[in-house]
């Protein structure tokens, strides 16, 4: 009895040992269960509802407007689910129909339906019809699931800008690839329940997580600005450009910005790509040349040298220099352009001349401290900023190694390498009173329900030259347009201010001759600068007053109507001076011209005589493709309008033009033999 | 034999461990007709019916053995040990093979019993005769080890099969009749401490590399047991390290059990079990399924009935007339508890992966009858004990 009562009491120990291990699990399974549920919940679901993600739409890309420059278009996209493939036993038989519909190779259509993997994309962005005929034809396994593609209803506009999206909808280059963020969006999908084995569960649930937008970008861009830049260079690039004699550049770029704030509202480039189609693009045609290259701006860059002397106080406006035809550099005769040169002027008419001699001169009395500290604070030789991939730095000299001859042509423009968004963003610091800015393309991003979640900011980089001299100088390239070699961009009631530029181009790391970059930046109204116009020509046999000043003048023009920028009463309807081939006599009585683009000759003519006008014809051809002045501009009555004939379109409209001079390519010849600068990629890229 | 006109054997009957033992039954039939709808397609209530059959046959085979008063196996007790060693030798001639070990022996019609079952029973009724002789004489070491050479040949046998899971079994069997019995505690618990250390000590040594010193010749110390035996052993300690093995059943048990939360996802409405990502759900992960389905407080309830049923046959115990009948609950106790904790332990991830079944919940029939013939031993040792004192 002693022995069972000690067993009794063993018993009971054995219990507790028992309910000790009870316990155990209970509080195992509470943590399990309990604490941890909810997350185990999330693991177990995320292992058996199986997604197929539905692609969001990507945000639309539009202009100031609001006009759509990219939007997303519905696709769709095939899929097969590999286990069920498998489990059909079908295999073959699918691979087989889905090669036919998608024009694909069997073997590969075969090797994805039957991949070991959850979820197989079979081709995307099929069309319509064979999405149609898969759905119809409920294949196992094989799934269809609403995808988008881009679409970029302006096709080639403002290609470089925006850039494209690959095959998975990802931005690529331009806007597209910087804001690729923002304009993504959130993947949704469609859930569906899973066995353990792949397969899909009959009656399982299904749930739809929708897909979020992307974010709208608002370019600074304006569509219609863009497009009057880029008709402008369709009309070079078809060899229909004024005074080119029916020959066709390299390549071209007009950048148009709002002065004030820095604001692009166009960067168009030639050649230039459809986006929607950029497979088939030359890759040559799709660098974006306006930023990516670099050139020798040649005389507009004079401007720069302008500023600095006014601001330093070296010149004076009334102040006299003698130009005796050349200035002698380290025993090196640098001619102007001007046999016997120009004699006594005052430094304002050294500038409406452009005189090499003058500017050397501003240059020698800055020196080289001086020189290289505006060279960079107007932004030479680093970055802008702008929001584009493979933006050039450009290449300035090294300062401790330039001598007195460089520096006297970096007074010219030559010398130095720099981009057309450098040149134009610091033009525009002397346009808006002195503040170099950002040049910027995004206005603003909005979420697809319009509710702005990024602003404009206008970003200022630093103050160059003081308003004063930024007010000077404007005035005195106002008068460089209406009085000096700046005449070609002249617009009756408009006061635009602005510089030529010709500038020999360097291939294989020498210069070359006969070949030049003709360029031309202007802006206006002079007095309250709402645009500045920059225009680069390269490989043209022309200087650039003679072929750029037309294209500034066009997109100025048009341009500064589009905006409703009213003509300014005090401003001269004609030039100051005659200019080689078209004259403008002082206006006593204005009469409007009426336009006639695009009219046949005899209508044109018609037109013009009733309306008081005399006309003269350029050009050859049935059709008129362009007339000076423009139409609606106010001049003389009864004066005479040229009209510049050509076919309708493929043949070049051969307007003979008569050599002229231009300082800049005197300048350089004087020069003799010189070394380029640098062996910047970018600078080879000038050659073909 | 019962004879009808005694009437004061049904006074004594314990109507607790009754209750306990058919909301069990009732339980496992509730928990296969969600956990084992999809694993024969063609008949979503296949284990079900089986599971049913066991029972029905189970409870016959747990009346005829309370019937029995126990004290009459007493004089086959080297018989029954006998024929325990023989079906247990019988398996590795005549046995079929499944999942790599051999535990089968085919019956007639397509049915075949798992002798190792049944041989924890009979060991629990051989053992508590032998122990019940010794009376008492278990204080020293040397005490500790015929009792062992008792238990020794059934427990080679099995895990030669090889059934690790079934093996420990014995062991745990061994150790809790061992300590009822008055085996002394601290002797023998230093002696059980020891085994257990002594193993994973094995263990370790089998797996190490790179030891200082002359231990490097300890390194890869050979072990009777396949590495794969020792990985499913050691995998619920770092389940991630294996995902697609028996890892990937631990991972898939602790999410089927964890996703239940509190209140569980509702019957047939587990994901985890009916959709297959969790293995064996109708077998040895039978618990995971309650725990998806039915949440923590279908756990809580299903451990507290169990928790009912082990007290109830622990006051049978207490109240037996002899050591004999005592003992056979003590091992019974010890059996169960042993079974209840190891599975659930390994459901819930924190006890190795020996493929052990749940107790009267997970379906098969040998371990149905191997556990109704234990409650009929009980039972008989119920009904021949005292009287209730409450």
């Amino acid at each position: 009895m002693v022995q069972i009562l000690k067993m009794h009491k063993r018993i009971v120990l054995l219990l507790s040992l028992c309910s000790i291990f009870l316990l155990v699990l209970i509080i195992r399974l509470g943590i399990v269960q309990l604490r941890d549920g909810p997350f185990l919940k999330d693991l177990a679901e995320e292992e058996h509802f199986r997604g197929v993600p539905v692609a969001p739409k990507r945000g639309n890309i539009v202009d100031c407007n609001g006009n759509i420059l990219a939007m997303d278009i519905s696709a769709e996209t095939v899929y097969a689910v590999p286990a069920e493939v498998r489990k059909s036993g079908r295999q073959e038989e699918i691979a087989t129909i889905l090669a036919e519909i998608l024009q694909m190779d069997k073997a590969d259509v075969l090797e994805r339906i039957t991949k070991r993997t959850s979820l197989e994309y079979v081709k995307k962005k099929i069309p319509a019809e064979a999405a149609e005929k898969i759905k119809s034809l409920n294949l196992p396994g094989i799934g269809i699931v609403e995808d988008s593609a881009r679409f970029y209803p302006n096709g080639s506009l403002a290609a470089h800008v925006l850039g494209f999206t690959g095959i998975d909808n990802q931005g690529l280059e331009g806007i597209e690839h910087s804001r690729e963020k923002e304009l993504t969006g959130l993947p949704g999908s469609v859930l569906t329940e899973y066995g353990a084995d792949g397969t899909k569960i009959p009656g399982g649930n299904h749930e739809y997580i929708p897909p979020v937008q992307g974010n709208t970008v608002k370019l600074t861009i304006d569509k219609n600005i863009q497009a009057i830049a880029e008709r402008e260079l369709a009309k070079l690039m078809a060899g229909q450009g004024l005074n080119m004699e029916g020959r066709t550049p390299k390549n071209a770029s007009i950048l148009v910005m709002e002065p004030s704030t820095g604001r692009m509202l166009a960067i168009a480039s030639a050649p230039t790509f459809d986006p929607n189609n950029y497979q088939a693009a030359d890759p040559s045609t799709r660098r974006n040349i306006a930023i990516q290259n670099g050139y020798e701006p040649g005389s507009t860059f004079k401007i720069i040298t302008l500023a600095a002397a006014l601001e330093e106080k070296v010149i004076k406006t009334n102040e006299m220099f003698h130009d005796p035809g050349h200035a002698i550099i380290l025993g090196k005769r640098v001619r102007c352009w001007k046999a016997g040169g120009h004699g006594s002027q005052t430094m304002v008419q050294v500038v409406e001349n452009s005189c090499n001699p003058g500017f050397i001169e501003m240059g020698q009395r800055l020196g080289m401290d001086r020189f290289y500290k505006y060279l960079t604070a107007f932004g030479f030789g680093k970055k802008t900023g702008i929001e584009m991939s493979g933006e050039a730095k450009g290449i300035i000299a090294d300062k401790k190694r330039a001598t007195a001859l460089d520096l006297a042509t970096m007074s010219m423009g030559q010398t130095n390498n720099v981009t057309p968004i450098q040149l134009i963003t610091a033009v525009s610091a002397v346009a808006n009173g002195g503040v170099l800015l950002k040049p910027q393309l995004v206005q603003e991003i909005t979420t697809p329900d319009g509710d702005v979640i990024v602003p404009f900011r206008k970003e200022v980089v630093g103050r160059v030259i003081s308003e004063e001299t930024a007010k000077l100088t404007c005035e005195i390239l106002e008068s460089v347009v209406t009085n000096g070699t700046g005449r070609r961009a002249f617009l009756p009631g408009y006061r635009v201010a602005g510089k030529t530029g010709t500038a020999q181009k360097v291939v294989g790391g020498k210069y070359i001759q006969g070949e030049y970059i003709a360029s031309f930046v202007a802006f206006a109204p002079a007095n309250d600068p709402k645009l500045t116009v920059l225009v680069v020509i390269d490989g043209v046999p022309f200087y650039g007053g003679v072929v750029a000043g037309p294209v500034v003048q066009a997109v100025m023009l048009d341009s500064l109507k589009y905006l409703g920028i009213k003509p300014d009463p005090n401003a001269p309807l004609a030039p100051g001076k005659p200019m080689y081939g078209v004259e403008y006599p002082p206006v006593k009585k204005p009469a409007v011209v009426p336009s006639v683009l695009g009219q046949p000759l005899a209508e044109a003519q018609k037109t013009l005589t009733a309306a008081g006008f005399k006309v003269m014809i350029e050009g050859q051809g049935s059709n008129v493709i362009d007339q000076i002045p423009h139409g609606e501009a106010t001049v003389e009555a009864g004066s005479t309008v040229i009209l510049y004939l050509g076919p309708e379109a493929g043949e070049p409209a051969i307007a003979p033009w008569y050599q002229e001079y231009d300082p800049d390519i005197e300048a350089i010849e004087s020069l003799g033999p010189r070394i380029p600068l640098g062996s910047n990629p970018n600078l080879a890229d000038l050659a073909p | 034999m019962l004879k009808k006109s005694d009437k004061k054997v049904l006074h004594g009957f314990d109507f607790g461990m009754l209750l306990a033992l058919v909301l069990l039954l009732g339980a496992s039939l509730l928990i296969l007709s969600t956990a084992s709808i999809n694993v024969v397609p063609s008949d979503p209530y296949y284990y079900v019916k089986n599971q049913a059959i066991w029972i029905v046959t189970g409870l016959v085979i747990a009346a005829v053995a309370a019937a029995i008063d126990y004290e009459h196996w007493r004089k086959f007790n080297w018989w029954i040990y006998g024929f325990n060693i023989f079906m247990l030798i019988l398996v590795f001639l005549i046995g079929d093979t499944a999942k790599g070990a051999q535990r089968w022996i085919p019956l007639v019609g397509g049915f075949s019993i798992q002798p190792s079952e049944f041989a924890k029973v009979l060991l629990i009724l051989t053992f508590a005769d032998f122990l019940a002789e010794r009376k008492g004489k278990l204080n020293n070491v040397k005490d500790f080890i015929v009792p062992l050479l008792f238990v020794l040949p059934p427990t080679l046998l099995v895990f030669l099969q090889p059934d690790l899971g079934t093996a420990l079994v014995f062991g745990a069997i061994f150790v809790g009749m061992m300590f009822v019995a008055g085996a002394h505690p601290l002797k023998f618990g230093a002696i059980i401490i020891g085994a257990i250390t002594t193993a994973i000590t094995a263990v370790y040594l089998h797996f190490a590399e790179n030891l200082p010193g002359p231990l490097k010749y300890l390194e890869g110390l050979p072990l009777p047991l396949e590495d794969y035996q020792l990985n499913r052993l050691l995998v619920f300690i770092n389940p991630a390290a294996d995902t697609s093995g028996d890892g990937y059943h631990v991972i898939q048990s602790v999410w089927a059990i964890g996703s239940g939360g509190l209140w569980g996802k509702g019957f047939r409405a587990g994901t985890q079990g009916q959709l297959n990502f969790l293995p064996e759900h109708h077998t040895d992960f039978i618990f995971s399924v309650v725990g998806e389905e039915f949440g923590f407080i279908g756990t809580s309830v299903l451990l507290f009935i169990f928790c009912l049923f082990l007290l109830r046959i622990i006051s049978v115990g207490m109240k037996a007339r002899d050591n004999y009948g005592l003992l056979i609950t003590a091992g019974v106790v010890s059996m169960l508890a042993f079974h209840i904790l190891v599975n659930v332990g390994m459901a819930s991830g924190i006890m190795p992966v020996t493929g052990i079944p749940l107790p009267f919940i997970t379906s098969g029939g040998s371990s149905m009858w191997a556990n109704m013939l234990a409650v009929g031993l009980v039972l008989s040792v119920n009904l021949r004990g005292e009287k209730p004192m409450f």
